[in-house]
């Protein structure tokens, strides 16, 4: 999965009617495309296409949401550190990008994110984020996700 | 002599201040609606098709709390700057059963005042109020996108010095 290739409908939906920037983090934290940019795609991978969103003025609703589903997906891994790059990133054109990134830092807690080992109960489908060997599967801020 | 047209900037602060003359952080977007904005205007209607939808917007040059605030001049976005108005405006709380037209409805989610309006009837209760970058809408209380818990204000007299 390529971060440009999620689905922002939802988003922009939710962008369309936000008066404040923390409204539209909070939509945006219960958004399920923005779990799944999270899980499959790398921090550097999300970070290199906030610094191509942001490049120029959104042409239409929703590259003008997208800058801020990728800061939040950033928030759900496990590192404040893409976070931390992705702050310093200038985005003139996006009014509450640096507002919200600095509000997810704030937001960050570093024991959300964390890998929990358990017995072999599982399907084997239900473990494909990691080795056959190994049933892992990843804690997301309370929510199991495989 | 001709007056002249001022060239504005295509996002600009304005002065606005309280009453007690702290400036109130604001932001006026200018820039034309974009791709889809008219599409989204258009979901709303039809999510929400008992309530009144105002020919105004799409337009990023307010909110809902620049209509409540500012006279639909400017888009207040930081919750913070919508306390401050509460309290140097002298705003009291007032309790639903109390609640007039004219006074303000605040919805607030964790801090955050997420959205507000200006109560323009009663039975029903109907609220003034513009969704985001959207249009604006005459509404039932919970006729509307926003989910957060609602308390009512009214302005009163600054106390006599």
């Amino acid at each position: 999965m390529h971060p440009n290739t999620i689905d922002l409908t939802d988003a922009s939906v939710v962008y369309a009617v936000s008066n404040t920037p923390l409204f539209l983090v909070r939509k945006l934290q219960s958004d399920p495309a923005v779990h799944a940019l999270s899980r499959e795609c790398s921090g550097e991978e999300i970070v290199e296409a906030i610094r191509a969103a942001v490049a120029h003025e959104p042409a239409d609703s929703q590259e003008a949401v997208r800058p801020y589903a990728y800061l939040v997906a950033l928030w759900y891994k496990s590192s404040p550190e893409y976070l931390t790059e992705a702050q310093a990133v200038r985005a003139p054109e996006y009014s509450w990008f640096s507002y919200i990134a600095s509000a997810l830092l704030q937001m960050f807690n570093p024991v959300q994110k964390q890998l929990v080992d358990v017995p072999g109960y599982f399907s084997p489908p239900s473990v494909s984020l990691s080795s056959p060997a190994n049933n892992s599967f990843e804690l997301l801020n309370g929510q199991i996700e495989n | 002599m001709r007056a002249i047209m001022p060239i504005l900037q295509l996002r600009s602060q304005l002065n606005l201040h309280t009453r007690g003359e702290n400036q109130i952080e604001n932001e006026i977007d200018r820039r034309p609606p974009r791709a889809g904005d008219q599409l989204l205007l258009e979901k709303h209607r039809a999510d929400f098709p008992d309530e009144t939808h105002r020919p105004v917007g799409p337009s990023r040059q307010y909110n809902c709390h620049g209509l409540t605030f500012a006279s639909r001049r400017t888009w207040i976005y930081n919750a913070s700057e919508i306390q401050k108005i509460l309290k140097e405006d002298d705003y009291k709380e007032v309790a639903e059963k109390d609640v007039l037209p004219g006074d303000i409805v605040l919805y607030t989610e964790n801090g955050d005042i997420e959205h507000s309006g200006i109560v323009i009837s009663l039975d029903p209760l109907r609220i003034l109020s513009k969704w985001g970058p959207s249009q604006e809408v005459i509404h039932r209380l919970r006729e509307c996108p926003y989910s957060g818990g609602v308390t009512y204000h009214r302005i009163t007299d600054r106390p006599t010095v």
